[in-house]
């Protein structure tokens, strides 16, 4: 257990940093991937709830403060966090095992997508209202959250496509 | 006793997730206070290691473009400096027509991180409080100004950039009165937008933009960008401009940050009247 919750971190804190120093500089416009959300993505299904709302919220914060945007990135990411388990119960297709990691692999493809792509296109728009408050273009906004949900798509799906 | 137990076994997860998403609300409405806490922005002292770090590797990928640039720089202001000699040789004056430039002093930093892509943007400099800079201090780019100052540690500074929708810079239409308050409405990094212009006549496209001098932060007369077109605001009689920026905020590295020579002196006279 101790080994799965520091393996988690690991991969949060390399995402995180992946995303602050590299991703953010090759987007385009102000269409960006926001790939940190794989860690959250691939969390095991019976990870306490009150630890994954925490890890999540601290991942967030981390690249708030990274990227000078207080609270943005906390609050998206939370938000999907809490959905997560909801949404597992729903898309799962096979039976629930102790300790497992939803994948393409555990899931199945289908199962998987799903999921991943509810989760990808909550946090976006999450991300890109609670950004867009004091500023009022909601097609704009509309846009981000789909072109930018698509960019993380496809790098989600390189990452499984690499995986184990 | 019991039954806040069966409470929080049953809504503890509903209620952390309300609680932290509070916090993190309340972060974000509270951003400017958020940018005074250095240590929850990228002027920390860990932050700006790790942008250190990576400037450091980064910062020979654009070196040739960045040349170019400086080359090019450097032959405007020969030119200038040859046509200033000239101007002063033939009036004959003892007194310097640059005494204007003189009010202010240059602090040279380099660009650490710069975001284009949020709403509201910002970029993090390689100089702090130590090396004399300070919160309001405007930042010059190559091609013409790109910030304000918003932050200082000892070694690190963030300021908000052009790029950033809550920004308005006082700006105004070179050679004329026309004043008119610049920002950014998201998006292409490329334009930004001069706000609440009075009348048409008295400007016109093509025409260049500078810095108004009405804010301590700047000098009159820097360059900001040419205007490509013009809009009428429904709701009064005011003009936007959309502003073609000079500068390319993608690839911004070296800044100067100015501070006036005299601030202090202005400061305290200020302080003594009140």
């Amino acid at each position: 257990m101790n080994r799965t919750i520091v393996k988690h971190i690991v991969v949060a804190l390399v995402l995180v940093l992946f995303q602050t120093l590299v991703l953010q500089y090759a987007g385009f416009l102000s269409f960006v991937p926001l790939v940190y959300l794989y860690a959250v993505l691939i969390w095991p299904i019976d990870m306490p709830v009150w630890r994954a709302l925490l890890l999540g919220f601290l991942m967030g914060l981390a690249v708030d403060i990274l990227l000078d945007c207080p609270g943005m990135h906390a609050a998206a990411t939370t938000f999907v966090v809490y959905l997560r388990r909801p949404l597992l119960r729903t898309f799962l297709s096979k039976e629930e095992t102790e300790g497992m990691e939803p994948g393409e692999r555990s899931m199945g493809f289908l199962g998987f997508w799903k999921y991943a792509l509810v989760m990808i296109l909550c946090h976006h728009f999450v991300l890109y209202l609670v950004e867009s408050f004091s500023w009022a273009d909601p097609w704009m906004m509309l846009l981000r959250t789909l072109v930018s949900s698509l960019l993380t798509g496809l790098l989600v799906f390189l990452f499984e496509r690499f995986r184990r | 006793m019991h039954s806040l137990i069966q409470f929080l076994a049953r809504f503890g997860n509903t209620l952390l997730f309300v609680v932290l998403e509070i916090v993190a609300l309340v972060l974000l409405f509270r951003y400017n206070d958020f940018h005074q806490s250095i240590a929850l922005s990228s002027a920390s002292r860990i932050n700006g290691k790790i942008y250190e770090t990576r400037e450091r590797v980064t910062g020979y990928f654009l070196l040739r473009e960045k040349n170019t640039l400086l080359w090019q720089q450097n032959g405007e202001l020969e030119k200038k400096v040859a046509r200033l000699e000239a101007a002063l040789r033939q009036s004959g004056r003892e007194e310097s027509p640059l005494r204007d430039a003189d009010e202010f002093g240059y602090i040279y930093a380099r660009v650490l991180k710069n975001s284009v892509n949020q709403l509201t943007n910002s970029f993090t400099l390689n100089v702090g409080r130590t090396d004399g800079v300070e919160p309001g201090m405007g930042v010059t780019g190559p091609q013409g100004i790109v910030g304000i100052v918003s932050a200082c540690s000892d070694h690190y500074s963030v300021a908000v950039s052009l790029l950033n929708v809550n920004a308005h810079f006082s700006c105004k239409v070179k050679n004329t009165d026309v004043v008119g308050s610049l920002t950014w409405h998201g998006g292409d990094t490329r334009y930004g937008w001069l706000e609440e212009l009075p009348g048409y006549q008295m400007w016109n496209v093509g025409d260049t933009v500078v810095t108004s001098g009405f804010s301590n932060s700047f000098p009159a007369g820097l360059a900001v960008g040419r205007i490509e077109s013009f809009d009428k605001t429904a709701a009064d009689n005011f003009y936007t401009a959309r502003i073609r920026l000079f500068t390319h905020f993608e690839s911004l590295a070296d800044v100067r940050i100015m501070y006036r020579t005299h601030y202090q002196e202005q400061r305290e006279l200020e302080e003594a009247a009140r």
